[in-house]
């Protein structure tokens, strides 16, 4: 069991959003850098726009860990909100950790990935973090919801 | 029990047929002793009715009394015999526009020690007590039964979460008895985010898309627990969110009927009343 | 809150009767043999929701999705209101004295050709104990077989 989540490459979906996050995935692809292959991006509005429904089904349908990238915290370009998208993302963070699926298979990322290298060093990152946990698979009870 | 509560159950009836007689109310919904011993709730419109009223068992009416009010008549006013729990369910309905203020009143009754430790309640008291003693709460996180759930060894609590979700056998029990679930339509009914056809319920979709949607609206009242006819420990989903909300922001839902739920707001807003920025430094890279 | 309720006799007359717009009627579930109390909340004569019945000894207020949506069927607008007869590829609707006497010959003649075995009973849930006593007895002592059967089991 160790072994088969040492060598399966973990899945992560990642919610962007529009005016901050997606830069550092541009940038990154720009600078010709090389990336892992193992996340997908969901261009958003804004960080707030992110439902924790949507979250949820990301980790049912079988990525191991979600990222929100959005701008920092003083700088929505909605104004404030980051705010609240932060606070309900926290919030949602510690209904995972009661739940035993673990906090760290949502990173709350605000303000980071401005530049390609910013980028690329979160999603090595929190790749290296999500090999450590286990697998998500018993939580997942049917097939139906994988795609 | 029967017995110990008499004086609290006289005090009642006693609130129940002023608030008639001088017709401040036009009906006490509250539960009802019928013919062979039969106990069902009853909206009581005269007074010589209020002689068969009970208090127990546990029996819950916020919902109940917002159904009645929408389809009562306008200026029709309803006084609902309430626990703790219960009148904070009504302060937050009546926070979400669901239940006019001035069409409802409370006759809050205290619970005893031994409810208190049944339902494992921090609050067993409501905030205007009109009978029955104050006791002192339990702390949920003091009980093994909760701490078994909620804190410690990672793939035990998982191995114990995955063993009592299995048994779901989606009977939608918690979000009908539930107080808060008030949405239609419900997105728990909705395909595109809770499989249909699947028993046991998705684990992850059904019952955490449930418990998140309560995060901060949760009275911990316990019926979604009571419901439940597989005996899955529901409320212990909300305990660790509650905890949260108290600690980094002070709020506990159903207590404060003016301020709104601190997720709803912006850091600026709340910092005069200072209340803790979470740590939000943590959780970037 | 008590509201006015007018029906019109055959004689035309207008009898009131005073009803509470919203009652609680204890009742039972009507479909598996466990038996799990509920209350209906009845709003004008029509049940529109359930609640679990918290002091009944069998269910302790618990009840499975059959159970919380066990008023829906009372009213539904897909509710049967008059004997149909198959007509090529549609339903038309028949008197109640036609339809009976049509299913008295039709049964009858399968039961005299090939014997009371060759029918076979489908009760529902949603009746009566009366009307599946009456249901029972007729496949049973009428047509001389064991197959009866309704929904719940199935």
């Amino acid at each position: 069991m160790v072994e088969e989540t040492t060598v399966r490459e973990p899945k992560i979906l990642i919610f962007a959003c529009r005016w901050c996050g997606l830069i550092g995935a541009d940038g990154a692809g720009k600078k010709r850098m090389s990336l892992p292959a193992n996340f997908r991006i969901i261009p958003v509005e804004c960080a707030a726009f992110v439902e924790t429904d949507a979250i949820i089904r990301a980790l049912a349908s079988g990525s191991d860990g979600v990222i929100v990238m959005g701008c920092h915290v003083g700088g929505c370009r909605f104004n404030d909100a980051n705010h609240a998208a932060i606070k309900r993302l926290e919030l949602f963070q510690v209904l995972l950790e009661a739940t035993a699926i673990g906090k760290e298979r949502l990173l709350i990322s605000f303000g980071t990935a401005h530049e390609g290298h910013q980028f690329s060093d979160v999603i090595q990152n929190y790749t290296t973090v999500l090999r450590e946990l286990p697998p998500i698979d018993p939580w997942i009870s049917t097939l139906s919801v994988r795609r | 029990m029967r017995e110990e509560r008499s004086p609290m159950l006289e005090e009642v009836k006693r609130l129940a047929k002023t608030a008639l007689q001088e017709q401040r109310v036009e009906g006490v919904l509250g539960l009802k002793k019928d013919v062979g011993n039969v106990i069902q709730p009853h909206i009581f419109e005269r007074s010589d009715d209020l002689d068969a009223l009970v208090l127990e068992p546990k029996w819950l009416f916020a919902k109940l009394a917002m159904k009645i009010l929408r389809v009562s008549d306008t200026g029709y006013r309803l006084a609902v015999v309430c626990r703790g729990c219960d009148e904070r369910a009504i302060v937050e309905l009546v926070k979400r526009n669901q239940i006019a203020e001035n069409s409802i009143m409370t006759i809050g009754i205290a619970c005893g020690d031994a409810q208190a430790a049944a339902c494992l309640c921090e609050r067993p008291y409501p905030e205007n007590i009109a009978a029955g003693e104050k006791k002192q709460g339990v702390d949920p996180f003091n009980d093994e039964r909760v701490r078994q759930f909620l804190v410690g060894d990672t793939s035990e609590r998982v191995a114990r979460w995955l063993r009592v979700l299995r048994r779901c056998i989606k009977c939608y029990g918690c979000r009908n008895s539930c107080p808060i679930c008030i949405c239609e339509p419900c997105k728990l009914e909705d395909d595109t985010w809770v499989p249909k056809g699947v028993i046991p319920a998705e684990m992850m979709c059904f019952h955490l898309i449930r418990a998140f949607h309560l995060s901060d609206t949760c009275v911990a009242c316990g019926a979604c627990q009571d419901a439940c006819p597989v005996g899955i420990p529901l409320l212990n989903l909300q305990l660790s969110m509650r905890r949260t909300l108290t600690e980094k922001f002070c709020y506990e839902a159903g207590i404060d009927r003016e301020r709104k739920s601190p997720i709803l707001r912006n850091f600026f807003d709340e910092e005069e009343k200072g209340r803790d920025i979470p740590d939000w430094v943590s959780s970037l890279e | 809150m008590r509201k006015k309720r007018g029906a019109i006799s055959p004689t035309g007359s207008v009898h009131w009767s005073e009803t509470m717009a919203v009652e609680f009627v204890r009742t039972i579930c009507p479909y598996c043999g466990t038996g799990c109390g509920l209350i209906l909340e009845v709003r004008d004569g029509i049940a529109v929701a359930t609640h679990p019945d918290r002091d009944h000894p069998v269910a302790k207020g618990h009840l499975c999705i059959k159970g919380w949506t066990a008023h829906e069927f009372v009213h539904h607008t897909e509710r049967l209101t008059a004997p149909l007869v198959k007509r090529g590829d549609g339903f038309e609707k028949i008197s109640w004295n036609k339809a009976i006497a049509l299913a008295v010959r039709k049964l009858g003649e399968v039961a005299d050709m090939y014997g009371g075995s060759a029918i076979g009973g489908f009760s529902s849930a949603k009746c009566t104990n009366e009307e599946n006593y009456l249901f029972q007895k007729l496949i049973r002592a009428g047509f001389g077989t064991n197959n009866v059967d309704h929904c719940a089991r199935l």
